[in-house]
C-alpha cells in the first residue's frame, strides 16, 4: 500500500456538500453543489447523511411522484438530465439515512456532477438538512 | 506514531458545518447538519466558528432576564446526539459553543472524539425571549444574523 507523501496529500480535496435545515415545498429541489469532474480526475463519494427533521403537513396521506425515491432524496447526478442518480440517499420517514460509507462510488467521467436535494410527494411539505462530502482527486 | 497510506486517507472524510449568514428569529433554532456514526467509525470534532453578524436591538439592552437557557449565551451551537426536535440547549448536549457579543468566537476546546454510534447534529439557536423586566419592550423581537464555519472529520475506522 504507497504512503501518502505530500505531493499526493496536496492533490486530495474535499468539497462540502453542506444545507442546513430548510424548508422543502412538495415537489420542489433544492440544487446544493456542482462540481465539473474534469479528464483525469476523479470523484468519491462516501459520506452524505438526509436529515428528515419534520413533515410540515402532518396527517397527510404522502402521494409520491416516484415511489421508490422515498419521501426525499438527495443524489449525485451527472450532466444536465436529471434522470438517474450515479449516488442516492432517500428518506422515507423522520431521521438521519446515509450513504454506505464502504460501498464508495467512484465518478471518472468528465462531465458537471450535481447534488440535488428533492422533495419526492406531491402533497406533503418538508424540513430538513444534508450533510456530506464529495473527495476529489485532483491529476 | 505510524504513516498514512493511500487506504487510509481514502478512509478519513472531513465534513462540514456550514450555515451562512442566517437571521435566526427570537427562541428559534436550526438544525446546520447531521452525521450518523456505526461502528467502528469515529469522529474528530476541533474545529468550529460561530458569528453574530447584527441584532435586531442594541446588543448592550440585552440582560439576563432574556435568555431562555441561563447558562447559554445569547446564541449558541450545541452538538447533540440522537437530537429529533426540542430544545437544543437543554441538558444532555455534548458540547456548545456560546456568543453573546457581535463579532466571531471560536472552539478552543482539545479535539474531542465521538465514537458512541448515533446521529451527530449542530443545532444553531437564538436564545431570547421577551421579559417584562428587560429594558427591551416585549413586543420587540431580538433577532440575529448568525453564520457557522467548522469542519468535522470522519475516520471509517479507528486503525
Amino acid at each position: 500500500m504507497p504512503l501518502v507523501t505530500p505531493a499526493i496529500f496536496s492533490r486530495s480535496l474535499a468539497l462540502p456538500i453542506a444545507l442546513a435545515q430548510t424548508e422543502l415545498r412538495r415537489g420542489k429541489q433544492i440544487q446544493i453543489m456542482q462540481f465539473d469532474l474534469k479528464a483525469g480526475q476523479l470523484l468519491e463519494l462516501r459520506a452524505l447523511n438526509l436529515h428528515l427533521l419534520k413533515v410540515l403537513t402532518p396527517g397527510v396521506v404522502p402521494v409520491y411522484v416516484n415511489r421508490s425515491l422515498g419521501l426525499a432524496s438527495v443524489g449525485v447526478y451527472e450532466g444536465t438530465m436529471l434522470t438517474g442518480a450515479g449516488a442516492l440517499v432517500k428518506g422515507l420517514q423522520v431521521g438521519v439515512s446515509q450513504f454506505n460509507p464502504w460501498q464508495v462510488r467512484r465518478f471518472i467521467s468528465p462531465g458537471t456532477y450535481t447534488v440535488l436535494v428533492s422533495n419526492n410527494a406531491q402533497n406533503i411539505d418538508l424540513s430538513l438538512a444534508v450533510t456530506g462530502t464529495l473527495k476529489v482527486y485532483t491529476a | 506514531m505510524g504513516y498514512l497510506t493511500t487506504s487510509k486517507l481514502t478512509n478519513i472524510i472531513d465534513l462540514p458545518i456550514q450555515l451562512p449568514a442566517t437571521e435566526i428569529k427570537m427562541g428559534d433554532w436550526l438544525v446546520i447538519g447531521s452525521i450518523k456514526i456505526a461502528e467502528p467509525m469515529r469522529l474528530r470534532y476541533r474545529f468550529l466558528n460561530l458569528q453574530l453578524h447584527t441584532s435586531s436591538v442594541d446588543i448592550a439592552d440585552i440582560s439576563a432576564v432574556n435568555k431562555i437557557s441561563g447558562n447559554l449565551g445569547y446564541a449558541y451551537v450545541a452538538l447533540r446526539r440522537d437530537y429529533s426536535a426540542g430544545n437544543p440547549g437543554a441538558a444532555g448536549g455534548l458540547e456548545v459553543l456560546n456568543i453573546s457579543e457581535i463579532g466571531l468566537v471560536e472552539r478552543t476546546n482539545v479535539e474531542t472524539i465521538f465514537s458512541t454510534p448515533g446521529r451527530y447534529s449542530w443545532i444553531i439557536a437564538n436564545n431570547m425571549q421577551p421579559s417584562a423586566d428587560s429594558v427591551i419592550p416585549t413586543s420587540t423581537d431580538i433577532n440575529f444574523r448568525l453564520s457557522v464555519t467548522g469542519q468535522v472529520r470522519l475516520e471509517l475506522d479507528n486503525s
